[in-house]
């Protein structure tokens, strides 16, 4: 595990000062989005969640990955999209993000890709007030638009929220 | 010692730390505990002094300073061997009879015992502030300077026995601290440990140099003769076995390294002699700390003589390589002699010699062939001398035994005394004198009054009944003068090692050495070795084989605990999956059915063959169709029997999973096991904390320490400090009242504070009792009310028990003035957070004038937790057991609702009902199947409060294994954690006290929200 991290770390750093990076990317209704293949652990297919009770909606509940039990995000309902049903090609990303795993659902995982750095354009400031936090950019690809995540933010905002919310939770629970 | 720094290489380092660590720790508590006895003895006396306190204290006390000097110098810690050193100084002092102690000496000593374990505690954690021991040093000056100077003189008023004025040994020399080098043993000055205090429990030592001077110049002689070079050094009688485990662990590592850098020395590796020095060092060190003198002292020559080495004053010579190996063997085969049980004789004397030969030798380059000859010879003569003694000692032992047949326990022994001694029979009427103070004086011989001519005296024989022990028995009789003491327990409990003693002093004239022979006064006035190997004999318990330990970093033992839990998670799935095999391979009536088929068909063949008038190729066709038929069923038919046999196969698997369930659960047990410690220790601190209190509040509080071998798992130990120091010192500040006060109330002046510790059911509880005044239900109502904590509506509809539960409500304090020891009262919310924290519960009981009483009750180990599985929304919940009272039916006529709240009527006892979908917020919008009655009511308790919770199923019972929601989320409210269950999935673990609080809050007409976003 620790040598295929470093692999890649150094990779990556590699990749910073030759200006590409490594995407995977996968689709949320109508749109497509990137993550930085570093951060991403695997990609599972969806299977029974344990709900937990007191946690914002878009906390779907929890998995057991291989004796870990790690939380899923609902990308839909953290960026405010109207619910889905999960279908064949729903997926769940696993994301080693700030010493934690958590799984985030997607509607679809499409492929691992490289872009320049210099591809990446700002996100114009229109985009949608939910989850615009997270998004460190767009990369225009052979007519393709690719709105990339900053994973770092989504567990920082909705750990955040989570915090606050636990904190408010506590006292009434006292 | 403290430029040993320099020696140790860096990858040692970290390791010789948790070494210092570990056994500064041991050595702390030594002291704490000793410190605190001499304290109640002060406290008794107003003052002590070597006289009337008990040497063995003051002498472990300066033991145990004196090995935190030594390792803290072998790791360059200045600032703690500075400290240490003084320290020492003091307990030396005080064993010399140079120091009295007062209230105002153990003052400086407590404090300077906070500023060591403060400076030990910052080597674990760096952040932390400590205060240094500068000013402290400074008084320990002082107090030095003023015991040693005006001492002087009236030192022969205060202790006169041991310092009977005698002509021949003037005093000042023993007072100064490096013994003075006189012509006789200059000339073997090299040779000469410099260090006498180090590992001699004696004083007497340097008094030996000091007569030097009156022996008429035999100069040449003196340094050939043979030297008992553990003259008055001698191992503690009583080892403690666990210790003594440690050490021969660590021993065996150390001797292994020596061996290895020895051979590395010889073959001329730079930094052997260094490598060696660091073990020599360690190995003198531990075996120091736990009493084993005589090793130590063997290390300690080795060490000098390495020390020489690696400051080219020595020069390395196949007999000095030799030298060092034979001490490595004697070390060797000394703790080979341990780890059997068997106790050694060792040899460490020669080997002393030699290698003092070889440190001679390689220092002048001129080996002196002469001297092995001459000491054996001179070994042999005082083999003779002394044989008299003993022969003359078992002579008088028959006569002792027929006039100690009464009694019980006590000593027969010899006491020899110096023949060139002046005044003799007057130190023989001491040692009388001494004696019926220690007990009662069975035998004398001879009678002292009619001794006709004194100067031919030599010998005393008594018979002592007393309860003192050979050491300190031997320590009172050894005064200067007497060359050796030989004590034989008799009595039942000492019955079996009576015998070795007996071999022992049979023996003893191998060793007995100088001591006997006559005419020379170069001998120490000591007993030799053999003495005290009758009393070492003697005193131990029968030897039994010291458990071998092994340091492991607790991070592994975590992995195993880990790791068992998975293996118990992969059981409980293994045994469910063998059950859904067994069931679904089950052919039930298949058979039964084909076998009717079959017959359904041949009927039909028959019937066809008499159906005459249906057309032959009709006919054919059937009989076609039916067999072939026939041919597919026995082929279902055979699989059916495969099935069948898959059967047999399930069974056997659940076999195999039985026993795979009883291996995890021993596993379990085991891994468990290996995390335990005693809680001893951790109560042990509360000794000082409540003794740190009486002085600042003037209570007088004993602290009554039960169960402290009650094992925990040691993450827990760690985290119960702080709850429990909080809970005592509320004991001791708020609960106890001050005298006055409580002979008032016709309670006895002092109060007591309980600490108990003890398994109940599946859990450990601890006990922090008082007998003081109890909680105040009026002063905390009023508070609570103050802080608004509660409404004045609900104030009135609480219970006395309820009321007490208040307290633990966040930021509540009842003390009306803050105090330094108790602080600000924040803490009962945080006692129960951190004891929440490792999966307990905390509950208080109080009686008004009777006193309180806080139990915290845990599980056996943090990770692993005894459930009873129910389904709850549609959920699987584990609830813990401990929490768990009972499972009844509700039907409907005994359901009923009060102030619209639902109550259950359980054999008269009315008790809410709560739905966990009242208390918990779900995001799914479907609610749960609605639950009618009968209810199936889960009871729950927390702090004497009673909840039912309906539940949809009961799954049973299962050990979970705790997985933290916070490792890769964060705490849920009302969720204690979660755990994956036999078939894979996660599982909740209800955090019942929240529940039951929850539910409180809930008939307070407060709703417990969750998370409305």
């Amino acid at each position: 595990m620790s040598t295929v991290a470093e692999v890649t770390t150094a990779e990556s750093r590699q990749e910073e000062t030759t200006g590409t990076m490594q995407l995977v990317s996968f689709r949320l209704g109508q749109e497509e989005y990137g993550v930085e293949i570093t951060k991403v652990q695997e990609i599972i297919l969806m299977g029974e969640i344990t709900r937990v009770p007191q946690v914002p909606p878009y906390i779907k509940g929890l998995i057991n990955l291989r004796s870990t039990v790690i939380p899923i995000l609902d990308l839909r309902l953290r960026f405010g999209l109207p619910p889905q049903e999960p279908t064949d090609e729903t997926r769940i990303v696993v994301l080693n993000v700030q010493e934690k795993t958590i799984g985030m659902i997607v509607d679809a995982v499409n492929q691992v890709l490289r872009i320049n750095r210099e591809q990446i354009a700002p996100p114009p400031p229109t985009v949608g007030k939910v989850g615009r936090e997270c998004l460190t950019g767009l990369v225009r690809l052979d007519g393709r638009l690719l709105i990339l995540l900053d994973v770092d933010k989504i567990l920082v905002d909705a750990d955040q929220e989570l915090t606050d919310s636990s904190a408010t939770t506590d006292t009434i629970a006292e | 010692m403290s430029d040993h720094g320099h020696y140790i290489q860096d990858e040692h380092y970290q390791e010789l730390l948790a070494d210092f660590l570990d056994e500064s720790q041991r050595l702390l508590e030594v002291l704490n505990d000793n410190l605190l006895h001499l304290d109640e003895l002060v406290q008794q006396y107003g003052e002590l002094n070597r006289d009337n306190c008990d040497p063995d204290l003051i002498n472990e006390m300066f033991r145990a300073a004196h090995s935190i000097k030594g390792l803290s110098a072998m790791l360059g810690l200045s600032e703690i061997n500075t400290l240490t050193h003084k320290v020492e100084n003091i307990f030396d002092a005080a064993r010399q009879g140079q120091m009295t102690f007062t209230a105002e000496v153990l003052e400086l000593l407590f404090d300077s015992y906070d500023i060591l374990a403060g400076l030990i505690r910052k080597l674990q954690e760096p952040e932390t502030e400590v205060v240094g021991p500068e000013t402290l040093l400074e008084r320990i000056e002082t107090l030095l300077r003023q015991a040693l100077e005006p001492d002087q003189e009236s030192r022969h008023e205060k202790t006169p026995p041991q310092n009977d004025p005698s002509p021949t040994a003037p005093e000042e020399p023993a007072v100064t601290a490096e013994p003075a080098m006189t012509a006789a043993s200059s000339a073997k000055a090299n040779q000469t440990p410099k260090q006498p205090a180090d590992t001699a429990p004696e004083p007497e030592p340097q008094a030996l140099e000091t007569e030097s001077p009156d022996v008429p110049s035999t100069l040449p002689d003196t340094a050939e003769q043979p030297r008992d070079y553990f003259a008055g050094v001698q191992d503690d009688a009583q080892v403690p076995e666990k210790y003594l485990a440690i050490f021969v662990d660590e021993a065996d590592e150390t001797l292994d390294q020596m061996n290895e850098a020895l051979l590395g020395l010889e073959q001329g590796q730079p930094d052997a002699p260094k490598t060696l020095l660091v073990n020599t060092h360690r190995f003198k060190g531990s075996a120091a700390s736990i009493g084993l003198h005589r090793a130590s002292k063997l290390a300690h020559m080795m060490e000098e003589a390495l020390e020489k080495l690696t400051q080219n004053h020595l020069k390395i010579t196949p007999e000095l390589i030799e030298a060092f190996f034979a001490g490595a063997d004697a070390l060797r085969s000394y703790i080979d002699g341990l780890k059997q049980g068997t106790p050694s004789t060792e040899n460490f004397n020669d080997v002393a010699h030699r290698l003092m030969e070889a440190v001679s030798g390689g220092s002048r380059q001129a080996p002196s062939e002469s001297q092995p000859e001459a000491s054996s010879t001179t070994a042999s003569a005082s083999e003779t001398g002394s044989r008299d003694g003993s022969v003359l000692f078992q002579e008088h032992q028959v006569r002792m035994r027929a006039k100690i047949s009464e009694y019980d326990q006590g000593y027969l022994g010899w006491v020899q005394f110096d023949a060139q001694f002046p005044l003799k029979d007057l130190k023989a009427q001491l040692v009388v004198e001494k004696l019926h103070r220690l007990g009662k004086v069975l035998y004398c011989e001879p009678n002292l009054e009619e001794l006709e001519s004194p100067e031919e005296f030599e010998n005393l024989f008594f018979a002592l009944h007393t309860e003192t022990d050979a050491e300190s028995l031997r320590k009172q009789l050894h005064i200067v003068g007497v060359t050796q003491v030989v004590l034989e327990p008799f009595g039942s409990p000492e019955e079996e090692s009576a015998e070795m003693g007996n071999g022992g002093a049979g023996a003893a004239p191998a060793s007995a050495s100088a001591a006997a022979e006559s005419g020379s006064k170069t001998q120490q006035p000591q007993s030799g070795p053999a003495p005290k190997s009758a009393a070492k004999s003697s005193r131990r318990d029968p030897p039994r084989r010291p458990s071998e330990t092994l340091r492991v970093d607790i991070d592994r033992l975590d992995q195993l605990m880990n790791l068992t839990g998975q293996l118990v998670i992969t059981k409980a799935r293994f045994s469910q999956l063998c059950e859904q095999i067994r069931q679904s391979s089950r052919s039930g009536r298949a058979e039964t059915i084909l076998q009717d088929v079959f017959e359904s068909l041949q009927r039909i063949e028959q019937a066809a063959d008499q159906q005459g008038q249906l057309c032959q190729a009709a006919q054919e066709s059937l009989r076609t169709h039916v067999r072939r038929i026939e041919a597919n069923l026995q082929a279902v038919q055979e699989r059916l029997r495969q099935l069948s046999r898959l059967n047999f196969l399930a069974n056997d698997l659940s076999e195999v999973a039985h026993q795979m369930d009883r291996i995890s659960q021993g596993l379990q047990k085991t891994a468990m096991e290996t995390r335990m410690v005693p809680i001893g220790p951790l109560f042990g601190r509360f000794r000082r904390i409540v003794r740190d209190i009486t002085r600042l509040t003037g209570k007088d509080i004993r602290l009554n320490i039960q169960g402290e071998k009650t094992e925990l798992d040691k993450r827990m130990i760690d985290e119960l400090a702080d709850p429990l120091i909080h809970l005592v010192r509320n004991a001791a500040d708020h609960g106890i009242e001050p005298p006055e006060q409580r002979e008032a109330a016709g309670k006895p002046r002092w109060g007591t504070i309980t600490l108990d510790a003890f398994h109940r059911g599946s859990s450990i509880v601890i006990q922090v009792k008082d007998d003081g005044r109890g909680l105040d239900a009026d002063r905390i109502l009023k508070k609570a009310l103050e802080r608004e904590v509660i409404t004045p509506a609900e104030a009135e509809q609480l219970t006395t028990q309820q009321i007490y539960q208040l307290i633990w409500r966040p930021g509540f304090s009842t003390a009306e003035q803050v105090t330094e020891i108790s602080g600000r009262g924040v803490g009962m919310d945080i006692v129960r957070s951190k004891v929440e924290a490792i999966n307990g519960s905390v509950e208080v009981e109080s009686q008004p004038g009777q006193g309180t009483t806080f139990s915290i009750r845990l599980p056996l180990t943090l990770a692993i937790l005894p459930s009873l599985l129910v389904r709850i929304h549609q959920e699987v919940f584990a609830i813990p057991l401990e929490s768990v009272d009972e499972i009844v039916m509700a039907g409907p006529d005994q359901l009923s609702t009060v102030q619209g709240r639902l109550v259950a009527d359980v054999r008269g006892r009315s008790i809410s009902v709560v739905h966990l979908d009242e208390l918990f917020h779900w995001n799914d919008q479907n609610p749960a199947g609605k639950l009618e009655p009968p209810l199936t009511l889960v009871l729950l308790r927390c702090d004497g409060m009673e909840l039912g919770l309906p539940v949809e199923h009961i799954l049973g019972e299962e050990d979970v294994v705790i997985k933290s929601l916070a490792d890769n989320f964060r705490n849920v409210p009302g969720i204690a954690g979660a755990s994956i269950l036999g078939d894979g999935r996660v599982g909740l673990i209800l955090d019942v006290a929240a529940a039951v609080h929850g539910a409180t809050s809930l008939s307070a007409n407060k709703p417990l929200e969750g998370v409305s976003a």
